[in-house]
């Protein structure tokens, strides 16, 4: 079998593994989008009622809420491979070990996407901003920032999988790294609700895609020796 | 040699665990390690299992350095750890079928009901190993261990939580591999088991192999006095 199918084919055993054990444990997506929803709660009762104070802030709370439910996601799946020293047998069995990388981002995006497509409404409720007139445009915005909250929150609960503190490590080098992201994404998000186009933040959209890229070839070129004892 | 290795040393900080490993093993052989707790066996099965890096030293299974051709040595390997890697919220069945799928392993559904059958866990194999006895989750451990063909067996403790009947049916499944040309290396504290199954044997102390020779005309007597000699 060649390398390239063989490394597809990894992916997607992994892929199902950890899409099986969350259908039927559902601990993940649950703590993700609970903690989630009591952000934009606990925001929404901090913030008031003032319309004007509710735009400036609201694409804040939801990109803080993703953070956060980001670091609660990957510390339960990073607690899932501990167990019984899996992530060990799979190592072993991988050709080539960015195959687990990849299948655990993948995992993380889809689940972001989930708490994204569950708690957005919600939010629009709350604060009742109408997310639905910007919605293909914020489709983009979040798809790429997530994936780079993906990316970035993937290579990080592996390297502090295997530390003692690994919950207090997570948050303390995953939330500075991902600023840059949250930043332009939470600025290109607040464009797209004031009315503006996809073209409008096109500069926004350019600084995410790079750090996605950016740490995307990153991941992939360290993960192998980021695994190793 | 199936195994060659030669001043393998490994260091934590300033601690260092193993101190200059040699060990040859031809195809098809069987090595026992025996030594105390903290002799440094389960380190050395983990660098033979590419797991973790030797500090110095080379190491080579079927002709492959193991550090720097890793990739092509792991689908040799069968290791059955302390823990038993796998995965509580799937099935026994699905545990082996995911890592039948990572390995590629042909006619997969025939070849988990066959390992299944070995363990003896086929009328169990569709309940979630969370739900299984330490004893039962071993086997299936085991299961998971043979499941690809390994040519090399690198055994840690494996009768660790096995009943009398479980460990008659390692024993006799690990002498069957054995006529089949497959190589085991393994840790025991079980002299006696050890040596009924293993041609070569090693004894492991304070990081060193202070003596290693054929079990051949060894009984368990003359093993028990060689370890009270060696290691204490």
């Amino acid at each position: 079998m060649s390398g390239s199918k063989l490394f597809i084919r990894q992916v997607l055993a992994l892929l199902v593994k950890d899409l099986k054990t969350e259908w039927r444990t559902r601990e993940i997506f649950t703590s993700m989008f609970v903690f989630a929803v009591l952000v934009i709660v606990v925001f929404n009762f901090a913030i008031g009622a003032d319309p004007e104070l509710i735009r400036q802030v609201v694409s804040g709370v939801v990109w803080v809420a993703l953070l956060f439910a980001t670091v609660l996601g990957l510390q339960r799946a990073g607690q899932m491979e501990s167990e019984e020293d899996s992530l060990e047998g799979v190592l072993l069995a991988l050709h080539d070990r960015s195959a687990l990388f990849v299948a655990k981002m993948i995992a993380q995006m889809l689940y972001l996407v989930l708490v994204v497509v569950c708690s957005l409404p919600l939010c629009g409720i709350w604060f009742r901003i109408d997310f639905t007139a910007c919605i293909g445009a914020l489709g983009v915005v979040f798809v790429l920032g997530m994936l780079g909250l993906s990316i970035v929150g993937t290579l990080f609960s592996m390297i502090v999988l295997h530390t003692r503190a690994r919950e207090v490590m997570l948050p303390m080098l995953f939330l500075p790294v991902s600023v840059p992201l949250t930043i332009a994404a939470v600025y290109a998000t607040d464009q797209l609700i004031v009315g503006k186009s996809l073209r409008d933040i096109t500069d926004y959209l350019t600084l995410i895609g790079i750090f996605d890229i950016v740490f995307l070839t990153l991941a992939l070129m360290v993960f192998d020796y980021i695994v190793e004892d | 040699m199936m195994v060659h290795l030669e001043g393998v040393m490994k260091r934590f900080g300033a601690m260092t665990a193993l101190r200059g490993i040699d060990l040859q093993l031809k195809r098809g052989c069987c090595l026992g390690i025996f030594g105390p707790n903290g002799a440094g066996k389960t380190t050395l099965l983990r660098i033979l299992a590419t797991l973790t890096r030797p500090s110095a030293g080379t190491v080579c299974i079927a002709g492959r350095d193991a550090v720097r051709e890793a990739e092509k040595v792991r689908p040799l390997l069968g290791v059955l750890s302390h823990r038993t890697f796998l995965y509580g919220h799937l099935t026994a069945r699905e545990n082996l079928q995911f890592y039948g799928r990572l390995f590629g392993v042909k006619k997969l559904p025939e070849r988990i009901t066959e390992v299944l059958h070995v363990v003896g866990l086929e009328t169990n194999s569709h309940q979630l190993v969370r739900t299984y006895s330490r004893g039962m989750q071993q086997r299936l451990a085991i299961a998971r261990t043979i499941l690809h063909y390994p040519t090399l067996l690198l055994l840690d403790e494996p009768y660790t939580s096995l009943d009398h009947h479980a460990i008659s049916r390692l024993q006799e499944l690990l002498l069957q591999l054995r006529s089949e040309s497959c190589t085991i290396i393994m840790s025991t504290h079980d002299l006696h088991r050890g040596l009924d199954l293993c041609d070569e044997i090693a004894i492991q102390c304070r990081g060193k192999i202070v003596y290693s020779g054929p079990s051949l005309g060894i009984d368990i007597q003359g093993l028990e006095q060689l370890y009270s000699a060696y290691v204490w």
